[in-house]
């Protein structure tokens, strides 16, 4: 069984957190994370995710 | 528990929307139950988040759609969706190339938020099963309407550095308040 922790996103004050912080990301960080290895890996393993919960029949909604 | 012939062959586990349609229905009853049942750990984020699953998740429908994945034991975990937007910045004007222009025409992004993530305290699935699925959610949502990034709002300054180490999720300034959101990239270069 896991045992690694696991940590929630939850602000506890704000539980539709659609009008959270407003966040500021500066042009030339973001694409330079568009070309970060580590973001392209880890996207990729969740559209892996996604298309195995299609395939075998797991997604109910 | 659903009906076989309406649900097909049981998986060991498998993802539902938890939304008031699905509440209100007899065929979700073993789902509702599991919901009622939901325990995530035992810390102040913890506790948060299984009061909002029980409480406040059916109510914020539809504004944000709540998934949780069910095993025959219980709520593995689940997550929250939601729309959001960030602002884009740029202290350095330079000539985007045609790649680069794509979805960043305006200073306002939509963003796709998790707006929360928790694992049941006996689950059997890995936390990390959990986000790669709520990140496949906003891929699929990016790929239709354009948006660039996805945020999440740490509970506290050392959740933030979990998911900065773990996966790489960078800071934004949020200019005139002290809240942290972190964010990535959807599309990737």
């Amino acid at each position: 069984m896991p045992t690694e922790p696991f940590v929630p996103v939850v602000d506890s004050d704000r539980p539709n957190a659609s009008d959270g912080p407003a966040a500021e990301i500066e042009l030339e960080e973001l694409l330079e994370a568009r070309s970060d290895g580590r973001v392209k890996d880890l996207l990729k393993r969740a559209l892996a995710e996604g298309e195995r919960a299609q395939r075998e029949g797991r997604q109910r909604w | 528990m659903v009906p076989d012939q309406e649900r097909g062959s049981e998986p060991e586990t498998a993802w539902y929307q938890w939304k008031p349609t699905n509440a209100e229905s007899v065929a979700y009853e073993d789902v509702a139950d599991a919901v009622r049942r939901f325990e995530s750990l035992d810390t102040a984020a913890g506790r948060a988040s299984t009061a909002w699953l029980l409480n406040e998740s059916l109510i914020n429908h539809p504004s944000t759609v709540t998934y949780v994945l069910v095993s025959a034991e219980r709520v593995e975990g689940y997550f929250a969706a939601a729309s959001s937007s960030v602002t884009l910045t740029q202290s350095h004007r330079r000539q985007l190339t045609p790649g680069e222009r794509d979805y960043l025409l305006a200073p306002t992004q939509g963003a796709a938020l998790i707006a929360w993530l928790a694992r049941h305290r006996e689950a059997e699935v890995r936390g990390e099963e959990i986000f790669l699925y709520a990140l496949s959610i906003a891929l699929k949502v990016a790929g239709m309407q354009g948006t660039p990034v996805v945020v999440v709002d740490p509970y506290d300054d050392a959740s933030a550095d979990i998911w900065a180490e773990r996966y790489g999720f960078r800071r934004s300034r949020t200019p005139g308040g002290s809240d942290v959101r972190l964010w990535l990239p959807l599309h990737p270069a």
